[in-house]
């Protein structure tokens, strides 16, 4: 018992104790972060609960199904069905607009364009990103809107008995296909970047082994870099699709505010539940704020729906290419 | 990562100037404002800031640069966040006055009284608003009341209709169809112009007067910079907004046919002689009178106001207060008319004045 423990043992031991605290310490931090996350998100779903009762309370059911928005009169009549509804069909069509161009210029980065162009282009992907959304929609109201005017009318006039591509009045401009069109730009990099580096994470051996079985450039790619990358492309659509959501004041600039539902995208009008707050805040009396609360509390709900819909199909795409399923 | 950066920093001054760009359209003449006033200032040091009104902003910058020039030591902050958050923030404490284009509704009278007791609402400037008009090749266009509330209304379609022609004798009109371009925000310049409508056409317009309304026809923008594009991007458009807007983006300005069965433009005179018919009530909440009988009047002219509480929580903050709002509206009037405001006339001036010095601090 007094023979003293070898030098090497106790160095050992000493060190195990400092990486015991070492590890309690990252673990405390890793935690209080993580806790921090989850309390952050539950204050704000708190707050708005909390902060919309009053306007719950003032418009009942009515308020998913009405599509006026005039809280401050009286009788206070509003409702966020039409701003729910061009949320989320201004969002839809931006992806339309956005998916392939994104996939085809991560594509030609990774697998196409020569190394240096590649990261060059890479950047050039990245600004796009780092311009204010302010900017977009000045851009959007004042240059994009009005060269867009051209196009629509075409298609509505020789493709108006799609009821997606007519103009009932036949007036174009600041329509919601022109509010999608910017956020497809805005939302081009997060998903063109994302992808990016999802397609870089395919091995180099996958790649040769279809070359070396006589595949195409298309084949190869087709064969073996897009079916693993699904998953991540996957999220990184959804994460555009988020930004798409809640993308503020870019729309407010852009689009003609009407409070109705429509699935003409031509025709000038539609709102979303961000650009409405943005806009009607400012005037807004005490139940008008309400209201607009209440409807960040829907944005919230529908929000968090696109990501809990996007890591399911996240993870069932991972267990389909992993052959769980 | 070097290349990263330097795009970085030049998209980045891009958008400042992007930004500039949006923001300095209306001050073009802000620089020439109220330099002959000699009148002696009262002057207290301290900082204070108040919030509100955009309809009112280019007019405060210049009275709070005027001011701070002749009162060193002076700080006046002024942040346009709208009339209802203006409101809100006077009524939560956190400014030392708002400024509004509506007087406060009984309910937000109610819980600012319950928050600083009594309110002082003062008016302190007025300004028309210009029916702004992108059609080629008229250049004088003449409405008269009633067809101003059909167009607004979606009853009048075109710009050929016989209604137009009859307010425009001898002027060849096109067929092209009106598209009427309305505010999507909620805005005081929407609550004078739909009063004005319900006041002068109550049978042609319907849908009410407020900040916002039910629209019959048109599409919204947001402020009234984003009307004052979408007019000029629009063959055919008319839509609504301050004068300084339509001015300063060389607009046609439609002249509106008042009582006496004139043709005027909204100059700032002709504002002012028709907020000088307005009738004054004793706590100043005036309601611009729409129907104003004088030669020159122009029908569609509002007030903005001021809201301070009548008993100043802070003493030195009040001393200020008071300097400031008695500048504004008796020196500080002659900048208005540079900056397309119209000042106030002189009797509701004076009880203005007299409004201010009750303040205590």
């Amino acid at each position: 018992m007094t023979v003293a423990a070898p030098a090497s043992e106790r160095l050992a031991s000493r060190s195990t104790r400092e990486v015991r605290r070492g590890d309690r310490i990252f673990r405390g931090l890793s935690v209080g972060s993580g806790l921090a996350i989850l309390a952050i998100i539950v204050a704000i779903a708190v707050f708005l609960v909390w902060k919309a009762l009053p306007a719950f309370h003032t418009s009942g059911l009515r308020f998913f199904t009405q599509t006026a928005w005039f809280p401050d009169a009286r009788p206070a009549r509003f409702g966020v069905a039409a701003l729910a509804f061009g949320t989320v069909l201004s969002s839809v069509v931006a992806l339309v607009l956005v998916v392939p161009v994104a996939i085809g210029a991560a594509l030609t980065l990774t697998e196409l364009a020569p190394r240096r162009l590649g990261v060059f282009g890479g950047y050039v992907v990245d600004v796009l990103a780092v311009v204010p959304s302010v900017v977009y929609g000045l851009w959007g109201v004042y240059y994009l809107v009005p060269k867009l005017i051209p196009m629509q009318r075409w298609l509505d006039h020789n493709a108006g008995f799609v009821p997606l591509f007519q103009s009932r009045n036949d007036t174009f401009g600041r329509s919601v296909f022109a509010a999608s069109a910017v956020l497809a730009i805005m939302v081009l990099p997060i998903i063109a970047a994302i992808s990016r580096e999802v397609f870089r994470q395919v091995p180099q051996a996958n790649r040769e082994a279809a070359l070396a079985l006589g595949a195409t450039r298309w084949e190869t790619i087709r064969m073996a870099v897009l079916p693993p990358s699904r998953s991540g492309v996957v999220g990184a659509v959804m994460l555009g699709f988020g930004r798409a959501l809640g993308e503020t004041i870019a729309v407010a600039l852009v689009l003609a505010a009407s409070f109705n539902v429509n699935f003409h995208v031509f025709e000038p009008g539609g709102n979303t539940i961000a650009a409405n707050i943005a806009t009607k805040f400012g005037e807004s009396g005490v139940t008008g704020r309400e209201a607009l609360i209440a409807s960040g509390l829907v944005l919230f709900v529908i929000t968090l729906g696109v990501n809990m819909a996007a890591r399911g199909v996240v993870y069932r795409s991972t267990r389909i290419a992993e052959g769980k399923v | 990562m070097r290349r990263g950066l330097w795009l970085v920093a030049v998209v980045t001054a891009l958008a400042l100037v992007g930004a500039a760009c949006g923001s300095d359209n209306n001050n073009k003449k802000s620089s020439s404002g109220s330099a002959t006033t000699t009148a002696a200032v009262a002057c207290d040091p301290g900082t204070i800031s108040g919030a509100g009104s955009t309809f009112v902003q280019n007019l405060v910058q210049q009275w709070i640069k005027d001011f701070e020039g002749k009162c060193s030591g002076a700080t006046v902050n002024y942040q346009g966040v709208g009339s209802g958050a203006g409101i809100q923030q006077f009524t939560a404490g956190t400014i030392d006055f708002g400024a509004t284009d509506v007087a406060m509704s009984a309910t937000e009278t109610q819980a600012a009284v319950a928050k600083g007791g009594q309110v002082q609402t003062i008016p302190w400037s007025g300004g028309g608003i210009a029916v702004e008009y992108n059609l080629s090749g008229v250049s004088n266009l003449k409405l008269s009341a009633e067809t101003v509330a059909g167009i607004f209304a979606g009853k009048i379609k075109s710009w050929n209709d016989p209604t137009i022609k009859n307010d425009n004798a001898g002027v060849t009109l096109p067929s092209t169809g009106i598209q009427v371009v309305h505010r999507s925000d909620g805005s005081g310049t929407t609550a004078a112009f739909t009063g004005y409508l319900t006041a002068v056409a109550p049978t042609v317009w319907t849908a009410g007067a407020a900040k916002d309304v039910p629209w019959p026809t048109g599409q919204g923008a947001k402020g009234s910079d984003g009307v004052t594009a979408a007019v000029k991007q629009t063959p055919g458009a008319i839509g609504y907004s301050e004068v300084s807007f339509a001015k300063g983006n060389s607009l046609g300005i439609a002249s509106i046919k008042n009582a006496a069965g004139n043709f005027v433009q909204p100059d700032a005179k002709n504002v002012t002689a028709a907020l000088g018919e307005a009738q004054i009530p004793p706590d100043l909440t005036v309601k611009p009178n729409y129907k104003p009988t004088g030669a020159d009047a122009y029908p569609i002219s509002t007030f903005t106001f001021v809201l301070a509480f009548q008993k100043q929580p802070n003493v030195a903050k009040g001393k200020l207060l008071k300097d400031f709002l008695s500048y504004a509206v008796t020196s500080g009037q002659s900048a208005a008319d540079s900056l397309y405001y119209a000042p106030l006339p002189s009797d509701l001036a004076t009880k203005a004045k007299a409004a201010v010095e009750t303040i205590q601090a």
